[in-house]
């Protein structure tokens, strides 16, 4: 406590009174308001009831206030969430979300020659993530930023070094008894060559190593079982208990390292990452002494009017988090992160089933295909059409268990895993095929397939793939159709409709949107579980009145918003149903 | 991204510094071999039932057995042959062997067990256990009933909640009966258990405050529940019928003298969570002798009568 002290008054003092000794004398504030509230209201018949929540009125509100001047710049954030929006808060977490303060602050100088230094909390990723991921997505209620120090030097053309060390925050607290440090290197290759800047290429090695410090060092698992034993002489049973105390050393030093490899030249770009991670007993993998591994390689290329990208990763027991203790379905903790490999839909029944990556193992691939047809071609017609084809198809790994230990899975390495073994069932599959056309000046025209397959048992319950999971398969027609008459007029209607006969059946969607004065806009849409194929007949209805002035945003609404998940890179936040009236402010200044 | 560096004092030795402590940190790994992982711990038995435990509740300190008692009530008269031999199976083969409190009970309309002839020379029967005994039996059977008659916690076998006669198959139903009890209370750790406790404070020579505590089972947080305390006294000599002759220095344990808090107790509604009841008891007017007296309370369910625990403890 009195370490985040020291850290807050040196941050602010810095960040305060360091634009003041600003050399040119220029100094700029900025900031940013977002705040969004419900007023929920029961709902039978979506099973939305407020007393599920702190409270009628519920609220996340951040702002943020940034200063810039030429060698330091410093923020911080005021966040208050003492009734927050449903879904926000975990049921597992051993701190809780609600809450108001300042856990975001920071001050960095920077000489803009070899040097600059962070104190504070602050965000940070090294490479792909796959050792370290400190972000914020709000839209999930995740903020794994540090609370420490950082430093990155530029000692030489072409190389950079990160260095950092720090607490990661949980909601409105920090891990404290689990520090994590971590490096990382980059070399620009081209830089060093004279031949190969010449010609175009840029080549990028980077080196990464994280490790935390775990203070849970020792688990006792105690394991009971009752035994009745006769009287051999009045033959009275007795019940007895035995008990058994086994402690499980766990290491007190996790790390992980990251070594990746890029080359980009005229439209090409090929990646090569690979991760490594120390033992690691957590929740995550049942207390399982083993090496966690990822490796990902993905390859580009783009040009004009064409673009195309294949991508595959394996990753194995790559859970990193800063306490090994937490469950699993505490998202806030992880200190990396594993892009899920799947296309990131933005409408709204594509959203139904999304893909939320397995830490615990998967295989993954990724292909996309994107052309456009060039104007006045049979195809392209006057303003040319783009065709995009993506994708995306994920499996399990295929473990088999070892033998277990007194513990169980608990010390073993808990199973043996070939590279290229693969689960029979699928974990998630999403093949679309976009159409975008342009009609007139006036009208513009989105078609779009979708074809899923979602293992519910796995992605939402953590279960194993087994022939017992049910897969929801899922075909999604949708047509966006937007009209733009001047400035001052727009509108945009969308049509959906899912046909699956798992889970809830078919889902259709209708949504139209009008733009008018420049800054106003109306939304009204439906989305309706129709009752066909065993779903509930009920509509979610919503409506909602946007106003842009300058650089405000404020929405009004009011509506239904059906149960589940929410996902964002596949991090998921389970959002429960609910109804009632909504707003929301934006405001940067 | 930082601007490319121009210059840079010392810029090699801090450059190498900081990537040798970035690839010692990268590096640093702290694998357990497998033999280290697991300190296996010893095998602890202890009994699920049975243990003392202490418990604050409120300004007092209670202490009890964790575990149900039996709760044996044997009609008998001291004119009733049999019925030493009843009191000798009870004592050898339900009390010995299963946690129990056996209380004796002379019904007064009963010519076997009623005292008021021999007034002069030692009394034992009471109307209570009259009462006692149709309430059990669920009929007036007191002046009829034929001693010795037993009942355990009140609960019916094969339909007769009073088991009467000195013979083998009242012997089996009892055992087997205190049997089927006892394991239903004491063999699963699965909060069936209704536990209680007396705290017994003297506060003259006659005059005691009674202090229970009652602990319901677990998910039972609403009593419903009645509670009856009764005064018992143990070491009385008296004349009693054997089927060697008459016995002239019988001495009776466990006979019931009163109810502490009415005949039929206090039937406790819509308390929350566990509670406490505290009464005082006074032997004034009474030749009871206050070391040989005992106070049993239990708990019972009221709309079965079984007696769900008891207890008895010393005044």
């Amino acid at each position: 406590m009195r370490i985040h002290f020291t850290l807050i008054t040196a941050s602010l003092l810095l960040g305060f009174t360091g634009p003041l000794f600003a050399q040119d004398g220029k100094m700029k504030l900025s900031g940013s308001v977002q705040s969004d509230w419900l007023v929920a209201e029961n709902d039978e018949a979506i099973g939305a009831n407020k007393d599920d929540y702190r409270g009628t009125l519920l609220g996340n509100t951040y702002i943020n206030l940034n200063f810039d001047s030429k060698y330091v710049t410093a923020g911080v954030r005021f966040e208050t969430m003492e009734k927050p929006l449903p879904g926000f808060e975990n049921p597992a977490d051993t701190k809780p979300f609600y809450g108001t303060g300042l856990p975001y602050f920071q001050v960095t100088a920077s000489n803009h020659k070899w040097i600059e230094a962070t104190a504070g909390t602050f965000y940070e990723q090294f490479g792909s993530g796959f050792v370290l991921r400190a972000y914020e997505e709000r839209s999930i209620g995740i903020d794994n930023s540090i609370l420490g120090g950082r430093i990155v030097l530029n000692p030489y053309k072409g190389l950079r070094l990160k260095m950092l060390g720090g607490v990661q925050r949980y909601h409105f607290s920090w891990n404290d008894d689990n520090p994590v440090f971590g490096a990382d290197l980059e070399l620009n290759l081209d830089q060093w060559s004279k031949a190969l800047s010449e010609r175009g290429h840029i080549i990028t090695l980077g080196v990464s190593g994280v490790t935390r410090r775990d203070s849970d060092t020792r688990r006792d698992f105690t394991n009971a079982t009752t035994e009745v034993e006769i009287d051999p002489i009045t033959g009275v049973p007795s019940v007895y208990m035995k008990t058994q105390t086994n402690t499980l050393l766990m290491p007190e030093w996790t790390s992980a390292m990251d070594v990746r490899l890029q080359w980009q030249h005229a439209g090409y770009n090929i990646l090569a990452e690979y991760a490594v991670k120390s033992h690691d007993p957590s929740t995550d993998n049942s207390y399982a002494y083993r090496h966690g591994s990822a490796l990902m390689l993905s390859a580009s290329y783009s040009k004009r009017g064409f673009s195309a990208i294949v991508q595959a990763k394996r990753s194995e027991d790559m859970g990193f988090r800063s306490d090994r203790t937490a469950s699993p379905t505490v998202t806030s903790l992880y200190l990396n992160h594993h892009p899920a490999f799947a296309y990131q839909h933005t409408y709204d029944l594509a959203t139904i089933y999304p893909y939320a990556t397995q830490m615990d193992g998967e295989w993954a691939f990724q292909g996309e295909v994107s052309y456009r047809f060039k104007r006045n071609t049979p195809l392209g017609g006057k303003y040319g059409t783009l065709f995009r084809l993506n994708a995306s198809h994920i499996r399990g790994l295929d473990k088999k268990p070892v033998r277990a230990s007194i513990l169980g899975t608990a010390g073993t390495k808990g199973y043996d895993a070939s590279f290229f073994g693969m689960t029979d069932q699928v974990y998630y599959q999403d093949i679309n095929l976009t159409m975008e056309k342009k009609l007139n000046k006036q009208w513009k025209l989105t078609a779009m397939y979708i074809n899923q397959q979602y293992n519910m048992s796995v992605i939402e319950e953590g279960a194993k793939a087994d022939d017992t999971n049910e897969i929801v398969k899922a075909n999604i027609f949708v047509a966006d159709a937007s009209y733009v008459r001047n400035p001052n007029f727009a509108v945009r209607f969308e049509g959906q409709y899912m046909i699956t006969k798992q889970d809830e059946g078919d889902w259709a969607y209708l949504m139209a949107e009008f733009s008018f004065l420049k800054d106003y806009m109306i939304t009204l849409a439906d989305e309706y579980n129709t009752g066909l194929h065993g779903g509930l007949d009920t509509h979610y209805y919503s409506f909602a009145g946007v106003w842009t002035y300058k650089s405000s945003r404020l929405q009004l609404g009011y509506g239904r918003i059906s149960e589940g998940l929410n996902c964002t890179g596949g991090v998921c936040r389970k959002v429960p149903a609910q109804r009632g009236f909504t707003a929301s402010w934006y405001y940067v200044f | 991204m930082l601007p490319k560096n121009k210059k840079m004092p010392n810029r090699k030795i801090f450059a190498s510094l900081a990537m040798t402590v970035g690839l010692l940190i990268a590096a640093s790994c702290d694998d357990i071999d497998e033999v280290d992982r697991i300190t296996v711990g010893e095998v602890q038995k202890t009994a699920v039932t049975g243990e003392q435990v202490t418990v604050e509740f409120g300004d007092q300190t209670f202490t009890y057995t964790n575990q149900h008692r039996l709760l044996i009530e044997d009609f008998t008269g001291w004119r009733c042959v049999n019925c030493p031999n009843m009191a000798a199976f009870l004592h050898q083969n339900i009390e010995s062997v299963f946690p129990s409190v056996v209380v004796s009970l002379h019904p007064a309309a009963n010519s076997l067990s009623n005292t008021d002839a021999v007034a002069s020379r030692f009394s034992l029967s009471c109307t209570l256990a009259d009462e006692i005994a149709n309430m059990v039996a669920g009929s007036t059977v007191a002046s009829s009933m034929s001693l010795p008659a037993v009942s355990i916690n009140q609960k019916p076998y094969n339909g007769q909640t009073l088991l009467s006669g000195d013979t083998t198959t009242v012997y089996n139903s009892l055992r087997e009966l205190a049997m089927s009890e006892y394991k239903y209370y004491n063999l699963f750790n699965d909060g069936r258990l209704t536990n209680i406790a007396v705290n017994v404070e003297k506060i003259s020579d006659k005059q005691y405050n009674l202090t229970t505590l009652v602990l319901k089972k677990e998910n039972d947080k609403i009593a419903n529940i009645r509670l009856q305390l009764w005064l018992l006294e143990s070491g009385i000599v008296a004349y009693q019928s054997t089927q060697t002759g008459v016995n002239r220095e019988y001495v009776n344990n466990h006979v019931l003298r009163m109810a502490i808090n009415g005949n039929q107790g206090e039937v406790i509604k819509g308390m929350y969570g566990d509670f406490t009841k505290s009464y005082t008891l006074s032997l004034e007017g009474t030749n009871y002798v206050p070391e040989n007296c005992s106070v049993v309370a239990f708990v019972s369910d009221p709309s079965t009568n079984e007696v769900l625990n008891c207890i008895e403890v010393k005044l």
